[in-house]
């Protein structure tokens, strides 16, 4: 579970926002909403653990939570194939690679699986940052964007996901503007303005 | 019998440096950045010494501090690129989130110690070939010595120096700020290995004990910069 109160994050002169409470529960996600520049993509970053807030605390419990989170602002290895990115994120993490094939197969990459990253389109490099970000069996998976670049399939692919992982008990939060995921996942919604 | 948790998490960590240690040689072998430019770079400055000196003879002294000025270039030419590929590429965050920082470093360290092994391979022998001069009795052994703790402390000060200015500072600055930052850091190694490196290529001519006391110059940097890097490294590298 992530915690959060009395959230804060200026740039320069210009606050983000400040004073956010909230927190994300096991199986009820959490979509955040706003405009663009309204700071989704920085607090999500901020719960990832990858910003640090100017202000507020965050609780992450239990201690060694795995989060993931898969955004535009974050890439995988171009260089690498899709199967090669998975596997060194198997090894990172000290996850059994076992799963690749099957995951790739879900993620609609199987012919592709062996290409270098560098060469797929926007569309299938979505759909492989979602595939890692739940590669690693997360605890807490965070969403930026999620159906970006997306086709109808791919969209299938993130709503199987989530599913998935929302029956297990996963902790979800998504940032997104589109009406349709903010229906469709919103448990608990965090309007930033 | 269940495996030890402690064994299992020392498992995973090797498994998590040398992963990292693989994806960068796997990266730079289809990319052909880090070493391409370095190997290149030394070889280009040490043809351009060459023929500058033309048949000028050198003492050993001053041949010795060309050899590390030509590896100290090549290594700023090259070393920082594992970590500002990281950020360039927006691949960062993958090994923050995942990865322990201090398998990220280990990963990253043996990498760039490999890269100034070929470097100092390539370079030293045809430093050697190109300019002869200087030499008088020369003991390879120290040389050698000289060479591979020398090129562990540059690499280790410019992975360190990489990870700090990859994230600190803007992309169009990153090469400018790096050496700056390395140059004074690199100091007192290249002093050492510049003394210790005349001691091997000339022992007669040095003063009894130089070379000893200039290796042990070099390996207390060696040690001091990875323990201060292992134990900085994670504030460095983990928010930002």
């Amino acid at each position: 579970m992530i915690e959060w109160s009395g959230l804060g994050k200026r740039f320069g002169r210009r606050v983000l926002f400040a004073g956010l409470d909230g927190m994300l529960q096991p199986g009820k996600p959490l979509v955040v909403c706003g405009r663009n520049g309204s700071g989704k993509t920085t607090l999500l970053r901020i719960l990832a653990g990858l910003s640090r807030p100017d202000a507020g605390t965050v609780v992450r419990t239990p201690a060694g939570l795995r989060i993931s989170y898969a955004s535009p602002d974050v890439d995988l290895y171009a260089e690498l194939t899709g199967r090669e990115n998975l596997d060194f994120l198997g090894s990172i993490t000290g996850t059994s690679t076992a799963g690749i094939t099957d995951l790739l197969a879900r993620a609609g990459l199987t012919k592709a699986s062996d290409r270098p990253v560098g060469q797929y389109s926007s569309g299938m490099r979505q759909r492989l940052k979602l595939a890692a970000s739940v590669f690693c069996r997360p605890d807490v998976l965070l969403l930026d964007e999620p159906t970006l670049a997306l086709d109808e399939d791919g969209i299938s692919f993130v709503e199987t996901i989530l599913a998935d992982h929302i029956a297990t008990g996963g902790c979800v939060a998504i940032a997104t503007n589109d009406r349709t995921e903010v229906e469709r996942w919103a448990d608990a919604r965090l309007d930033l303005g | 019998m269940a495996d030890d948790p402690q064994s299992i998490d020392a498992r995973t960590w090797f498994r998590a440096a040398a992963a990292v240690l693989v994806k960068e040689a796997r990266v730079e072998g289809r990319s052909r950045l880090a070493l391409g430019a370095t190997v290149l770079f030394s070889v280009c400055a040490l043809t351009a010494v060459a023929y500058t000196i033309g048949e000028t003879h050198l003492d050993a002294s001053v041949q010795a501090a060309l050899l590390w000025v030509v590896l100290l270039f090549a290594a700023m030419s090259g070393l920082a690129r594992p970590f500002v590929r990281e950020e360039e590429m927006q691949t960062a965050d993958y090994l923050r989130l995942y990865a322990r920082p201090s398998a990220v470093l280990t990963g990253k360290l043996l990498f760039n110690a490999g890269v100034m092994l070929v470097i100092e391979v390539v370079t030293a022998p045809l430093f050697f070939i190109v300019m002869p001069s200087g030499m008088v009795r020369p003991d390879v052994g120290l040389l050698t010595a000289v060479l591979a703790l020398g090129g562990l402390g540059l690499a280790s000060t410019s992975t360190f120096v990489a990870a700090m200015i990859a994230q600190a500072s803007a992309a169009g600055s990153r090469g400018a700020l790096f050496f700056v930052v390395a140059f004074p850091a690199l100091a007192p190694l290249l002093m050492a290995s510049t003394h210790a490196t005349f001691a091997a290529m000339a022992p007669v001519l040095s003063p009894p004990g130089y070379a000893a006391n200039s290796m042990v110059v070099i390996a207390s940097y060696d040690a001091i910069v990875i323990a201060a890097g292992y134990l900085l490294f994670g504030s460095v590298w983990s928010e930002t």
